[in-house]
């Protein structure tokens, strides 16, 4: 991976000000909903995106691409063993499909989106906005609240796991 | 529940189903293995919701439950107005999520968070933070003056944000006051935390007035919740604290040590009550008004002088608070062999106007002042709180 150079705006962006929903969950799209998305707090260049996709729109619905305003690039993570039997993390070939009728969970020490080339800080309590384009159909809006998490030892910080990709 | 004391154990049942259930159909994270598996082994209680939105925050209307746990926080000094409607917010959200029976965003024990039994969380605010939050400080929200009968410790004193978690079940309460501390700490320092206990659910029949370490029945006068006395007493009618309330906590060491030296005929006269039903020592039974002006054949008064009971009446029925106060009993420190006490928390719309007076003449005379010593004192604004969507603050912060 090519590291991203990035602009250190430091203006917030608008979305902090948007009022989580108590227990509601951020959607958008035809037959897609979204349940309880997050984004782990990070001050350094990436962090990442969990979640729960659930598709009811009657066919496999396949990601073309995911966009944010806060970072520059956004990608597909899986997780898998490495030679040594440790987890590591790279991208996922193609990008992932969401199978029809099913639960797509995006979690820690599991698939998630990963959010490259951070524009800002993201502090716990801002909303980011995190668009999900498919091959077809419209794309997918996820409004994800920010936590921090220390997170399982799981590699999605600064410098650890992006070496060799 | 609205009015935990009828007791209505199935009723509170089938609610706390019916929360759990839609947590499953809506897909909540926990899983619904993990779900099943909970329901299959937590008996009724565990599953007992109070609601977390409504015009008042619950846990001060709430029939106190078994166990509570109260954390504060110093801020951090860049926690400014903007942070801290984000640090409401997520607050707000963990609170809106765990006193239902679900897990927090981001719980890594998920199967700590679902069985609530009645888990309220209630959110106050000290001086420093309506002050950062440039918002209107009420002329009460401030330390309460030093008292002859004080021995204050930082430690159990203080703070910009006050967290009361309280459940009937400890297990889920820690959970709970962890998922908070997580939370906060990205926006301020545990400054303390500080556990409290009533008698265990089910131990007595909900509402029967509770013990205190010394065996007294403690907090017979109290207001009834949902009465028009009640809410005159503790809600706030104006200002950004609107459908809010003050707490204060006045956290009071009771000395076991020296209370074994006292026969039962002088403890019953420190307070003016019998020790077997908390009736007054004039007669009747505990909620029976006392007669102040009976005297002994002797020539002195049934309730002496000096006795708790007395001395914390005013004549002015608008200088009364409400009770809900915790029994704390810790590890001995040093040479001493007990550590026991209240932590007495006041709820009252004006501290000034209604619980000072009151602790101006315990301070001044109260036998009981012997015995006890009050060695934390912390006062705090309780906004109102929010609807669906909203959160705990927006009056200040939004």
């Amino acid at each position: 991976m090519n590291k991203k150079t990035f602009a250190r705006t430091g203006a917030l962006l608008g979305a902090a000000a948007l009022a989580l929903t108590g227990c509601a969950s951020a959607a958008s799209g035809d037959g897609l909903t979204v349940t309880d998305p997050w984004v782990r707090a990070e001050a350094g260049e990436m962090t990442a995106m969990f979640g729960e996709i659930v598709n009811d729109t009657g066919e496999d619905m396949h990601i073309a691409s995911i966009e944010t305003d806060v970072a520059a690039t956004v990608e597909m993570h899986e997780m898998i063993m490495g030679d040594d039997g440790s987890m590591i993390m790279q991208e996922y070939e193609g990008g992932f499909t969401l199978p029809d009728d099913e639960t797509f969970t995006l979690d820690p020490g599991g698939n998630h989106f990963m959010l490259i080339g951070l524009q800002h800080e993201l502090k716990a309590g801002e909303v980011v906005t995190i668009t999900v384009n498919f091959d077809e159909g419209d794309p997918l809006v996820i409004e994800a609240t920010v936590k921090d998490f220390e997170g399982g030892n799981e590699p999605y910080h600064e410098d650890e796991g992006h070496g060799d990709h | 529940m609205a009015d935990a004391r009828r007791g209505a154990s199935r009723r509170q049942f089938l609610f706390g189903g019916a929360v759990a259930a839609a947590g499953v159909a809506a897909g909540f994270t926990a899983d619904r293995a993990i779900v099943e598996y909970t329901e299959a082994n937590a008996p009724a209680h565990g599953l007992s919701t109070v609601p977390f939105h409504g015009v008042h925050q619950a846990g001060i209307a709430t029939d106190a439950q078994a166990n509570a746990t109260l954390i504060a926080f110093d801020l951090h000094d860049d926690t400014d107005r903007e942070a801290l409607g984000r640090m409401m917010r997520i607050l707000s959200d963990d609170a809106a999520r765990l006193t239902q029976g679900q897990p927090a965003l981001a719980d890594t024990e998920p199967e700590l968070a679902l069985e609530p039994a009645r888990l309220t969380v209630t959110f106050g605010f000290g001086p420093r933070l309506v002050e950062r939050a440039g918002g209107t400080t009420p002329g009460w929200l401030r330390p309460l003056p030093a008292f002859a009968i004080d021995k204050l410790e930082a430690r159990y004193s203080d703070g910009d944000l006050l967290i009361q978690v309280a459940s009937d079940d400890a297990t889920s309460m820690a959970h709970a006051v962890r998922m908070f501390v997580k939370d906060a700490r990205g926006f301020g320092t545990l400054r303390w935390q500080q556990r409290g206990f009533r008698h265990a659910h089910g131990t007595r029949k909900p509402g029967v007035t509770m013990r205190n370490l010394f065996g007294q029945v403690d907090g017979t006068t109290n207001a009834t919740p949902e009465t028009d006395d009640f809410n005159e007493l503790v809600w706030i009618r104006d200002g950004w604290l609107a459908g809010g309330t003050s707490f204060v906590l006045r956290r009071i060491a009771m000395d076991l040590e020296t209370w074994d030296l006292v026969g039962r005929k002088e403890r019953e006269d420190s307070v003016g009550r019998t020790l077997d039903t908390g009736a007054p020592q004039t007669g009747g039974g505990e909620f029976d008004e006392p007669d102040f002006d009976e005297l002994q054949p002797s020539g002195h008064p049934v309730i002496a002088r000096h006795a708790h009971m007395r001395r914390a009446r005013s004549d002015d029925p608008r200088e009364r608070f409400f009770r809900r106060a915790y029994n704390y009993d810790e590890a001995p420190v040093g040479e001493a062999s007990s550590n026991s006490g209240l932590l007495f928390i006041a709820l009252q719309a004006d501290v000034d106007r209604q619980f000072l007076p009151i602790q101006e003449r315990l301070a001044e005379l109260d036998i009981l002042n012997i015995w006890t010593t009050p060695t934390g004192s912390a006062v705090f604004a309780i906004p109102p709180g929010c609807a669906e969507g909203g959160f705990i603050g927006e009056t200040l912060l939004g």
